[in-house]
């Protein structure tokens, strides 16, 4: 029941008046009559119209004549897939139904026969409308089936099951590259043996994203047929243009794209069709309820049938459910992009400090779109050494993202300003915290590293409720920094910080890290800390960027959601 | 788990409310993160005239994140502000670690049993 929600949901489109001529033609037929846009909504009713279906004429006009009217013998919904009227609708050709139902204003049904044919509104030459004309019927004796659609493609079950797994299958995803690849896997071989999708930008820009083709049980990506295309035009009859601009699902064969070409898109239209080997194509808008996505198109080229109007609904449908999972799947990722955009661009590029190696890593949350709060920093101090930072401030999203920039451009502030031991910076940065920011808590480590005497550096260092920094020799000997230890920040105590101080000879590796590196729900905090002390000592003879990239991929936990930032630093050898 | 109030459907954390000579103590079993917190935050009783003394055993409790630290620190300051106190009893294995790594031992008092805490 997944199909008539979307479609009711869809809000009732503006349309102009009709025009005099047209109310006046419409008026001049003796029986109910209307006219449908190319996509399917109702333009223009006359009066026999509103009486006959016991609705007025702005109960009618605007929507969707098939949503609205269009009824099976029992008054149930119509599956589109099934609608005869929707096949000629798309075919753009005349049809009839003998015996056929309208639900009218007052809920009842009215049995009905009718008749559509193209109808040029304008005057120009192009068959954009279509005329429905109709008139009560009494109902037969006896429930004759109705007619299966002419050469029905597609048995019904089979139908449902696909648009049922379709459904199932786009919707359990949130990436946009495995929506497409699913979407692919879907409709080849079973309907074609080329899939082609062209997807709209958000910048409006139309770039040929998958070009896909089932051949020997197997699917291929012919990438040299995908990339950039032309700019949509914007009145081009031709198949896929219309798609993109959401007008209508066409069809096309080798012959659509032979005539000299009206746009650039058609030039790109020809090249596919040529290269492909193609000779019969079905192209459907793929819509979200707000834009027009893209297009999809499903060709043959080994299968010999050549599609017909019966199966434009079918395909139609499959890209409507795949509009509904692409758009799920932009809003999602343009909602994690801000996130982690912001986060990119507040945190710092490293400042290359004489003779000492430092890389710097950030890993956001894998899941949902959780930015954390964990931060580095690494300056210069005006005394000529070099300041070490890493935090954490508590809080979700964008939320933490912000704190974390007001805390980090404090502290920057005070270890510029103030030449004072990092505890007394962190103290003054405590103190700003719970006055001058939306901060709740948050945890740091502030460090100070200066060149001393025979190649050794000193480090100096307070710790604000954070894991401690890890110190890992040039052999491998591994010991946490776990002097200096105060409690974390924004609880408004004010007992004094302490300080600590170590000298580390050449070659030594000191790590920096956020709890998401260590903390796995479940086991026990030591555990993560002995996991990472472990690996960290068999990585010690690594090069710096190699000992963090193994280091992340090594001890941070499976399970873990959390975010991880990392700052590591090693004294050079002598 | 049928004293279990603010946690039910997430199952995670219950807490028992024992009046002891006029000192709150509030029992805390399961996991304290950022779904359950809000049971312990309820349960901090409001500051009456005669300042506010707390007790939290944390010896039910398998797991504490920030969450848990935050809600500790507010209630350590709502006790403050009425001249009373607030103190740990029964923090133990990766709670305790949790308590020691964010310096939570240095602003409120820990101590091994409630038994402990009320004598302090």
């Amino acid at each position: 029941m997944a199909e008539p929600v979307n479609r009711q949901n869809r809000r009732q489109r503006a349309v102009p008046a009709p025009s005099a001529g047209l109310a006046g033609a419409l008026e001049a037929i003796g029986t109910g009559a209307y006219v449908v846009d190319e996509e399917g909504c109702i333009i223009a009713v006359n009066a026999r119209t509103e009486r006959l279906l016991a609705r007025s004429a702005d109960d009618l006009l605007g929507h969707d004549a098939h949503d609205l009217l269009h009824r099976g013998p029992q008054g149930q919904l119509l599956p589109r897939t099934q609608c005869t009227m929707r096949q000629a609708f798309h075919a753009r050709r005349a049809a009839q139904a003998d015996q056929d139902h309208f639900a009218r204003g007052d809920g009842s049904l009215l049995p009905i026969s009718w008749t559509l044919a193209p109808y040029d509104v304008d005057g120009d030459g192009g068959d954009t409308a279509t005329l429905v004309v109709f008139h009560p019927v009494e109902p037969p004796l006896d429930t004759v089936p109705e007619p299966e659609p002419a050469a029905e493609p597609m048995p019904e079950l089979e139908r449902l099951a696909l648009l049922a797994e379709t459904t199932t299958r786009l919707t359990s995803t949130l990436d946009i590259e495995e929506t497409l690849r699913r979407l692919v896997e879907l409709v080849v071989p079973r309907l074609g043996d080329w899939a082609v999708v062209d997807l709209i930008s958000e910048r409006d820009e139309v770039w040929r994203t998958v070009v896909a083709h089932a051949e020997e049980g197997s699917l291929s990506r012919r990438e040299d047929l995908e990339g950039p295309m032309p700019p949509v035009p914007e009145s081009s009859p031709m198949p896929l243009s219309r798609a993109l601009r959401g007008v209508a699902s066409t069809l096309a064969d080798q012959q659509t794209y032979r005539q000299p070409p009206d746009a650039g898109i058609a030039v790109e239209q020809r090249r596919l069709f040529d290269a492909t080997g193609m000779h019969s194509a079905a192209i459907a808008p793929i819509r979200s309820t707000r834009d027009v996505l893209g297009a999809l198109t499903v060709g043959r080229s080994e299968n010999p049938v050549p599609f017909t109007p019966t199966d434009l609904p079918l395909i139609e449908d499959i890209a409507r459910r795949a509009g509904l999972a692409l758009d799920n799947a932009r809003l999602y990722q343009r909602q994690r992009k801000i996130a982690e955009t912001m986060q990119n661009h507040l945190l710092p590029q490293m400042p290359s400090v004489t003779d000492l190696e430092m890389t710097v890593r950030y890993l956001p949350a894998p899941h949902a779109s959780q930015v954390g709060g964990d931060w580095y920093d690494a300056f210069s101090l005006s005394d000529g050494s070099t300041a070490l930072a890493v935090g954490d401030v508590v809080g979700h999203d964008l939320e933490a993202a912000a704190g974390m920039a007001q805390v980090r451009n404090m502290l920057r502030a005070y270890a510029w300003s103030q030449q004072e031991p990092p505890s007394r910076i962190v103290e003054r940065l405590d103190e700003a915290i719970q006055h001058i920011t939306d901060v709740s808590m948050a945890t740091v480590v502030l460090a100070r590293i200066e060149a001393e005497e025979q190649g050794h550096w000193r480090l100096s260092w307070t710790n604000a409720g954070h894991p401690p920094p890890l110190l890992i020799s040039r052999d491998g000997l591994t010991r946490y920094l776990t002097a200096g230890h105060g409690i974390l920040l924004g609880t408004g105590a004010r007992t004094p910080r302490p300080d600590a101080g170590l000298s580390l000879p050449p070659g030594s590796t000191l790590v920096l890290y956020t709890d998401g590196l260590i903390e796995d729900r479940g086991h026990a905090l030591d555990t993560g800390l002995d996991r990472l002390r472990q690996h960290a000592a068999a990585l010690a003879h690594r090069p710096l960027g190699a000992f963090t990239d193994q280091l992340l991929r090594r001890v941070r936990p499976a399970g873990n959601d959390d975010d991880v930032a990392l700052l590591a630093l090693r004294t050079p050898n002598r | 788990m049928a004293d279990n109030k603010e946690a039910a459907g997430h199952g995670q954390l219950s807490v028992v409310r024992d009046d002891v000579d006029g000192i709150a103590v509030l029992g805390l079993r399961g996991e304290v993160d950022y779904q359950s917190v809000g049971a312990l935050s309820e349960a901090v009783p409001e500051p009456s005239g005669d300042g506010l003394r707390i007790v939290v055993d944390l010896s039910g409790v398998t797991f504490m994140d920030s969450s848990g630290v935050n809600a500790l620190i507010a209630a350590h300051q709502t006790t403050q502000a009425a001249q009373g106190w607030l103190r740990l009893a029964g923090a133990r294995g990766a709670v305790l670690r949790t308590v020691q790594l964010v310096g939570l031992d240095s602003l409120v008092s820990c101590h091994p049993t409630v038994e402990d805490a009320l004598a302090a």
